[in-house]
Parts: structure tokens; C-alpha cells; sequence
């Protein structure tokens, strides 16, 4: 039997409601996508300014820094994974997943033993809710990542990393971020952090600002020390970068599945209301079919 | 090139120093100045024009920044790193705070209650962290009061 005029009516209602509903996400999610970028962008100047210190120190010293030495084998791996505190967001969630279970079964055919950290409660519930460790997890700032969130995960990596690995330290560090292209492109990335290589192959700050002549460069306290103290916080800006770049993606993402929801509801609406119309007519034709059978029927 | 070098070394000898103060949440200060007075590991350290390169690491407290009218700009800078080079001079630091938007109040409870922490050895690195900011707050604050008086 088709759906009544009024059952029709109640489903349009619905639709609508939920339309307001994810038209209002959609602008939400458009305008936090412009702070977003606009706080990703201030970030630019450090990040230059710490490329630059860090390449012209990398350049005057001999010595290997304890970050940047490659271990001969490596037994452990440490993964951080950066995902969204919500869902409604596309397949935002779905591809990182996607790539970070890729990356850990890859490491695991490589026999490494994984501890797996994640970023943003979805990734958390995905990995528990399949029974699998989480060694550390962080959450509840995944559209709005400070730095100090970012120093936050930074120092407790840094801190596995140097452990010995007899300790369970990890000998590797890979994050698992989205890269943020544009509203409607976002790319998701495997990145290894640990041990650090100092190459910024995205960012235009090398190649503006050639290495200078480190050699004339005065160090205060000696290069080493200073080296020492500049990684850290390399690393920690590398994780505040992909927190900042996941962030912009997540809204982007979300901003354009709420837009593709608003425009199905839209659909949807003109097609119930052409439904509820015929029903409407049909009603209508019936009873004077009715009315005029019954007047028939009278005079006949 | 050594010669052009030298040239150009001559033809900017001059010029004011470009100072850039930056921190991940974007650049706190940038302007021209004369000279600059930081606070390094190693203690008291001021910069005038056509300094030495150098790279420093830096200890919690004021940046001064003795702009060309003879203005002083006070900035709390909480550790970082100060690069200088060719008559650019940049601070690198993950808080900074510019002298009037300090409250010396503020950060002396602030400090009071971090280094009671410490002191007891049942600390973070966070904990650490804001000690060193409040450290930095007080030290620029106490500067900026002290030049406002003055002047």
C-alpha cells in the first residue's frame, strides 16, 4: 500500500528538520575551516625560522645527535595515528584508518614489534572496540590543536624513543596524519619522524633562505648543546604541523559531506513533497469518484 | 662571492636590525631596532647592529628591544632560541608575551605556587614549563614597570 498523505507529510517534515541540521554543520565547519588555516598559516614564520636554525646547526656539527641515529636493526615501532574526535566527516576517519592499519600490518610482516598511540577519539574507539593495545592516547582537541598538545605528545615520543629499546623504547616513529591540499582534496600521509632526517621536502623555507656559511656561525653554548635543545622542539613543531594540517582536513571534510547531506535532504524533500502531492490528488479524486457514484447510485 | 660580500656588508653597515619575535601561535613582534638585550644561558647578552652571527640558546626572561627613537619594547620570552644574522635577528620561543599585556601579580602567584611544586620534586614537564613562563613574566614585567616609571 503507498504511504498515506499524512505519513508523507511527517516524512518531509523530518527530512527538513534534518536538513536545517546539517546545513548549520556545514556553515559551522566552513568558517572553523578558515580559522583553521588561518592559524596554520601564523604558525608559518616558526616553523621557517626553526628549519633554518635547525639546518644551519645540523650543517656545523659532526656529531650525531642521539634523534638522529638510524638504529642498526630496528626491533620496535611506534605509531601515531592523528584522527578526529567525531564522525560526520566524510571518510575523513575511514582513510586514516584505512592507511594506518596498512602501515601497521607492513611493519609487522617487517617483524616489529608496534606500539600503537593515538590522536582524536575515533581511532582510539576503533582500535579498543577491536580489542588491540593503545599504548597512550590524546583526545578532545582534534578541530583546535594547540601547540601545547602538541608538546604534550611530542615529549612523551621523544621520551620512548631514547629509552633503551631493552626497556621497551621504539627505534622508529611513523605518524599517520591527513594532509590538508584543499577544501575538497585532503591526502592522508605516512610520515617517519624518528629518527630524524632534517629535510623539509614541502616547504618553500629552504629554498628562499639557502644554508647560510655555518662556519661563521658563534655558538653559545656549543653547537652540540645547542643541537641538543633545537631537536626537541623540531620534532614537537613537526607533530604540531600535522595536528594543524588534520585539523584543517577534518573540517574540510566535514564541511563537504554536511554539504552533499543538506543537498541529498534537498532531494529528498522534492521528491516527497511530488509524492505527498499525488497522494493529495489521489485522495481528492477518489472522494469525488466516491461523491459521484453515491449521487449515481441514489438517482439511478 | 667574498668581495660582493663585503660590499654589501659596507653599504647595509647602517641599517637598523630587522627583529622578528616568533612563536608557533604566530609572530609576536617585528619591527627595526638598534639594539636588543636577551638573557642567555650564560647571562646578560645585548646585540647592536652588524653583530657577529650567532646562535643562542636562551634562558627565561626579558627581551629588550631598543627601537630607533630610542623606545624600549620589553617581551617576556619564556627559553627558545635567538639566531642572529646580518642585521636579522630572530627569537624563536614557544611563549612570549609583550610587557604590557604582563601582570606581575599574576605570574608571581603563578610562580610561587609552580616553584613550590618543583621544590618538592612532584612535577611535570607542563609544571616545568609554566615555571619558566612565569619566570620570564615576572623578570619582563618587573623591566617594563621599571622603564614606565621612569619615564
Amino acid at each position: 500500500m503507498p504511504a498515506t498523505l499524512r505519513e508523507l507529510r511527517e516524512r518531509r517534515k523530518s527530512v527538513s528538520a534534518t536538513m536545517k541540521i546539517t546545513k548549520a554543520m556545514e556553515l559551522i565547519a566552513a568558517s572553523r575551516v578558515m580559522r583553521a588555516q588561518a592559524r596554520a598559516r601564523r604558525a608559518v614564520p616558526y616553523n621557517e625560522e626553526l628549519i633554518r636554525a635547525v639546518s644551519d646547526v645540523a650543517a656545523h656539527t659532526d656529531e650525531l645527535h642521539p634523534l638522529t641515529i638510524e638504529p642498526a636493526v630496528c626491533k620496535r615501532a611506534a605509531v601515531l595515528i592523528i584522527s578526529a574526535d567525531r564522525g560526520l566527516a566524510g571518510a575523513y576517519n575511514a582513510n586514516v584508518i584505512r592507511t594506518a592499519e596498512g602501515l601497521i600490518k607492513r611493519l609487522e610482516e617487517e617483524d616489529k614489534e608496534l606500539d600503537v598511540y593515538t590522536c582524536g577519539r575515533k581511532a582510539r574507539d576503533y582500535l579498543t572496540f577491536r580489542d588491540r593495545q593503545v599504548a597512550d592516547f590524546w583526545m578532545d582537541f582534534s578541530e583546535k590543536p594547540t601547540y601545547k598538545n602538541a608538546k604534550q605528545i611530542g615529549v612523551r615520543l621523544i621520551e620512548e624513543f631514547l629509552k633503551p629499546t631493552g626497556e621497551g623504547g621504539v627505534d622508529e616513529l611513523h605518524v599517520v596524519f591527513t594532509r590538508f591540499k584543499s577544501m575538497v582534496s585532503q591526502q592522508v600521509q605516512i610520515v617517519r619522524l624518528l629518527p630524524l632526517e632534517v629535510v623539509e621536502e614541502d616547504s618553500t623555507a629552504l629554498a628562499t633562505h639557502p644554508t647560510r656559511m655555518s662556519d661563521e656561525y658563534h655558538y653559545e653554548p656549543k653547537a652540540a648543546v645547542v643541537l641538543d635543545k633545537l631537536l626537541p622542539l623540531y620534532i614537537i613543531n613537526r607533530i604540531h604541523f600535522a595536528l594543524m594540517e588534520s585539523a584543517a582536513s577534518e573540517l574540510a571534510a566535514r564541511q563537504q559531506a554536511m554539504h552533499s547531506a543538506t543537498d541529498n535532504a534537498k532531494q529528498l524533500i522534492d521528491s516527497l513533497t511530488r509524492d505527498a502531492n499525488q497522494a493529495r490528488q489521489a485522495e481528492i479524486t477518489q472522494e469525488i469518484n466516491e461523491i459521484v457514484g453515491g449521487a449515481g447510485a441514489l438517482s439511478g | 662571492m667574498p668581495n660582493g660580500r663585503n660590499l654589501s656588508e659596507v653599504a647595509v653597515s647602517s641599517s637598523p636590525i630587522q627583529v622578528e619575535v616568533v612563536s608557533p601561535e604566530g609572530i609576536i613582534w617585528q619591527g627595526e631596532a638598534v639594539g636588543v638585550t636577551v638573557r642567555n644561558v650564560e647571562g646578560s647578552l645585548g646585540i647592536l647592529i652588524d653583530h657577529e652571527p650567532l646562535l643562542t640558546v636562551l634562558a627565561p626572561g626579558a627581551a629588550e628591544i631598543i627601537v630607533e627613537d630610542g623606545r624600549r619594547e620589553v617581551i617576556a620570552v619564556a627559553g627558545g632560541f635567538m639566531s642572529v644574522f646580518e642585521n636579522r635577528l630572530s627569537i624563536l620561543t614557544d611563549h612570549a608575551v609583550m610587557g604590557h599585556e604582563i601582570s606581575v601579580d599574576e605570574a608571581r602567584r603563578g610562580f610561587a605556587k609552580m616553584a613550590d611544586m618543583i621544590e618538592k620534586g612532584d612535577y611535570t614537564d607542563e609544571d616545568e614549563h609554566l615555571y619558566n613562563q612565569y619566570l620570564a613574566q615576572i623578570r619582563a614585567g618587573e623591566k617594563y614597570a621599571e622603564l614606565h616609571h621612569l619615564s
